[in-house]
């Protein structure tokens, strides 16, 4: 069987029929980009009706802390396992739009400060009790915005009130155009609060969702089952759930993963890294393996700290982005052949990209980058207060594994050549994360205690969301890591927020990208890409829907709606 | 016997008290704030980090922390995670289990393969077998326990497809897919094990050969498997002892990298992601989980040497009388 890019195959072909002349230019610039996956459309789609029956084992990337919003960090492998036990009020269509999925119906008042919630009636969790207003406010009150929740951030300025056996409102301190997508995810995943009391300090290892598979167990680091919910609240009698067990099971070893795979073990599989998707595809060049890739709006990054000198002069910054050919970095990465060459905040793909602002993004060019370089250097009244030719320093700071130490040998050696001495240093995970956020007592608080960093952002959210707090003040927003702001930007977040015609909303990000071409906060590493396998024979990976029918985001972040998958022999 | 025994004892409960201690500090000392981790940048604010450092009590001074945390400890209570909200002692014994049997079949694969190995290689020292064996575990010595892995992983698993590549079944569940999922790992936890033991028992097999007790056996016509496995390997068995006891302690302490590749749910990876975490509450948890394990199996080795040797006793009774 051919390999399958999904959102390349089922996004484009819905987007040119449904969305107008918007879309069909995005859709032909992507294509005519020639990005990786939008090449090889045309596979065959689920063949067959649904069929009923069946138990698929899944590995994913990583085991989770906890299943209990508030408290579960969620990656790609958290969410497509919880989205089997949990229902979101919430999801993405296909054209990225965030519309109500257990909820029957999510609407604003004029000004966006308000937004009405109208649940579906009917839904019962998996232990009987009633999905209504109140459980949803339980939720909101007693686990969401409690200080410890990790989920507190996206409801700052925000409260609840029920309105009535099925209708809550969710009211806001200010406009907000983009609320609907902070209900993505966990925030908007209701949960029994009965079973959530009951079980106390061990709530999340019992998930009660309304979800269309009930959660059976969980051994840490081995497995986590799930068997089909016969009583699933979908309009269609004959809808999903298809299967009747799935098995998920963490493998964190990516070639580990891919082996098991490849030995039997497993159905499916799930993975972000570039050499194991060239591995795939030459599996499924083979027919033993159907893929379905996805490239979104995540890309790795260097990010700059702003405030530091010399990286607070724009002269340095883009001296860095021209200093640097992108080709080498994702050739480093590992992910040459899989990522494409980002310059933005959004993939190709998505309805905010421009083409105006990928032209605009610095290309390797080491003359220019000199010259740039040359001029801090030779300013008498340089922000770093070095005298006059005195050679610029860098510390760069990574992640300790092996793409980025490669990463890092390209970004020394492009530097250094042009008179740049480049310090690199290594950090685990979580030393790596924090030295971003900085500190409280720093000033401006949360500063960030690093130069250069490797980082990943981007994404798949409404680009108000995606940029607010990456680039709102940075005495406000610890999450802007670069520091950047300006009044530029201050305005056009402004325009993201409360304007809701899209064609002044694509113009507000389209300038926003074009501002980060010439400041360059950030400089672009190539896209993330992301995968599904499966066994030929597991049906409609990336076709899943709404209760009403419209097409769903597909794989987005390698995640899909299991429910509706099936095992078709055909 | 006794007093050595209680000895023994006293200085054991000194060295875990220490390494109690050394390892709340070294913890508290490690780079990066579990109540970062825990928060998550989205949500990152002074007012949230103060609420949760209160919460889990981090906000007190180290000394308080560590005496609580002592007092409980003791008393079998060795907290709750920050990250999972699951107890730590219910994190261990889950994962127990599975670290403790694949530590015993590496043992038995490396005694089954290293005692024949290193008394054969000793009667035949400088000989063909002796060179072979000598190559073979310095073979064996010189690949990385991953690149192993991996390679056991693509011969047995994706090849012959005789064992699972990864994933773990309770012996209570299926004991034939429990010890076909075991396999692997034990192997590769036991390569480098064979090559040390073999060269160890080698050696001190080849001295033992030299003694007047060896020629009386060879004198009297005793066949050569019985005087190596009877007379030569008891008295050279003291260094394969040692380095036993210690390699014992290291697997029940779980091995990180084999449990990752293999995706076992053993300690290993339990301790290296609460590491990850900053769940400082398990790493100190586990690590003093490891340490009493160490300690203890050392123990019983010490009184192993004992019964082993008949002048150790004698030494003993000599030293008390």
């Amino acid at each position: 069987m051919p390999r399958v890019p999904a959102a390349s195959k089922w996004g484009f072909r819905s987007r040119k029929l449904r969305h107008g002349a918007l879309v069909l230019t995005v859709t032909i610039v992507a294509s005519a980009c020639g990005g990786g996956n939008n090449e090889e459309s045309g596979a065959p789609g689920p063949t067959g009706p649904p069929q009923e029956g069946g138990s698929i084992t899944v590995g994913v990337e990583a085991e989770t802390n906890s299943w209990l919003p508030g408290v579960i960090a969620t990656g790609g492998s958290a969410v497509n396992i919880a989205q089997t036990f949990y229902d979101p009020l919430v999801v993405r269509t296909e054209d990225g739009k965030a519309e109500p999925f257990l909820a029957e119906s999510l609407e604003p008042n004029a000004d966006f400060t308000q937004w009405t919630l109208t649940l579906r009636p009917g839904v019962k969790f998996h232990d009987g009790t009633e999905l209504t207003a109140q459980v949803l406010k339980a939720n909101f009150d007693d686990y969401l915005t409690v200080p410890t929740s990790n989920l507190v951030g996206n409801f700052r300025g925000v409260e609840m009130a029920v309105v009535d056996e099925l209708t809550v409102t969710y009211d806001l301190d200010r406009a907000n155009v983009a609320f609907p997508d902070l209900l993505l995810g966990p925030a908007g995943w209701p949960f029994s609060i009965e079973a959530a009391r009951q079980y106390g300090a061990e709530a999340g290892a019992n998930p009660v969702g309304t979800g269309p598979f009930v959660f059976e167990s969980w051994v840490r680091d081995d497995r986590l089952v799930v068997t089909r919910n016969d009583d699933y609240w979908w309009p269609e009698e004959d809808g999903p759930p298809y299967l009747d067990e799935i098995v998920f099971r963490p493998i964190p070893d990516e070639q580990s993963r891919l082996t098991s795979m490849q030995a039997g073990e497993l159905d499916a599989f799930y993975t972000v890294r570039g050499n194991i998707i060239a591995q795939a595809r030459e599996a499924a060049d083979e027919g033993s393996l159907q893929i379905y890739e996805f490239m979104g709006n995540n890309g790795d990054q260097l990010i700059l700290n702003t405030l530091v000198p010399p990286l607070d002069d724009s002269r340095v910054r883009l001296a860095l982005g021209y200093g640097l050919n992108q080709e080498d970095l994702i050739d480093a990465l590992g992910n040459a052949g899989v990522a494409p060459v980002r310059t933005q905040f959004f993939g190709p793909e998505d309805p905010y990209y421009s083409e105006e602002a990928a032209d605009a993004y610095p290309t390797f060019d080491p003359e220019r980058a000199q010259d740039l370089l040359d001029e801090y250097i030779d300013d008498e009244d340089r922000s770093d207060g070095k005298p006059a030719g005195a050679p610029i320093s860098l510390d760069v700071e990574c992640r300790a594994i092996p793409e980025h130490r490669a990463m890092t040998q390209v970004v020394q050696a492009e530097w250094g050549a042009l008179g740049i001495e480049v310090n690199l240093s290594f950090a685990e995970q979580a030393q790596h994360f924090q030295a971003a956020i900085g500190s409280p007592q720093s000033n401006p608080p949360f500063a960030g205690d690093f130069m250069v960093k490797c980082w990943r952002g981007g994404q798949e959210v409404d680009p108000y969301l995606a940029l607010a707090r990456l680039f709102g003040p940075a005495e406000q927003e610890p999450v802007n890591f670069t520091n950047f702001h300006d009044d530029l930007v201050a305005e056009q977040l402004e325009v993201l927020r409360t304007e809701s015609d899209p064609d002044a909303r694509i113009a507000a990000a389209e300038a926003l990208m074009l501002h980060f071409d010439e400041e360059m906060p950030v400089i672009w590493a190539g896209g993330t890409p992301y995968m599904i396998g499966a066994r030929p024979g597991l049906q409609n990976i990336d076709g899943w829907t709404l209760p009403d029918g419209t097409l769903g985001e597909g794989v987005t972040g390698a995640v899909t709606m299991w429910a509706q998958v099936w095992i078709s022999d055909e | 016997m006794a007093r050595v025994i209680t000895q023994k004892a006293l200085r054991l409960a000194f060295v875990l008290l220490a390494v109690s201690f050394l390892t709340y500090i070294l913890v508290d000392l490690l780079p990066g704030d579990p109540v970062l981790q825990l928060i998550g940048a989205q949500n990152v604010s002074a007012e949230n980090i103060a609420a949760i450092r209160a919460d889990l009590r981090l906000d007190e001074p180290l000394a308080l922390r560590y005496a609580n945390w002592l007092g409980d400890a003791l008393t079998g209570d060795l907290g709750r995670s920050y990250q999972s909200g699951q107890t730590v002692t219910d994190s261990i014994l889950q994962r127990l289990p599975v670290t403790f049997e694949i530590a015993i079949l590496s043992l038995l694969i490396t005694l089954l393969v290293a005692i024949p190995l290193g008394a054969i290689s000793a009667y035949q020292a400088g000989g063909i077998i002796d060179k072979i064996v000598t190559g073979m575990t310095f073979g064996l010595l010189s690949v990385p326990n991953f690149i192993l892995a991996l390679l056991l992983l693509f011969v047995f698993a994706l090849q012959l497809d005789v064992l699972p590549a990864t994933g773990w079944t309770p012996f209570t569940v299926d004991p034939v897919a429990n010890i076909k999922a075991a396999l692997l790992p034990a192997m590769t936890l036991a390569a480098a094990n064979i090559a040390i033991s073999t060269r160890l028992l080698r050696s001190d097999m080849i001295a033992t050969l030299q003694e007047d007790h060896v020629l009386m056996a060879r004198s009297k016509g005793l066949p050569t498997w019985r005087i190596l496995f009877r007379h030569v390997l008891r008295p050279s068995s003291f260094s394969l002892l040692t380095v036993t006891g210690l390699e014992i302690g290291r697997l029940l302490g779980g091995a990180v990298i084999v449990e990752e590749i293999f995706a076992v749910p053993g300690v290993g990876r339990l301790l290296l992601d609460s590491i990850y975490q900053r769940d400082l509450v398990i790493v100190q948890g586990v690590v003093l989980f490891i340490a009493v394990v160490f300690v203890m199996v050392n123990f019983l080795v010490d009184l192993l040497y004992s019964s082993l040797d008949p002048r150790i006793r004698s030494g003993a009774a000599h030293a008390s009388a």
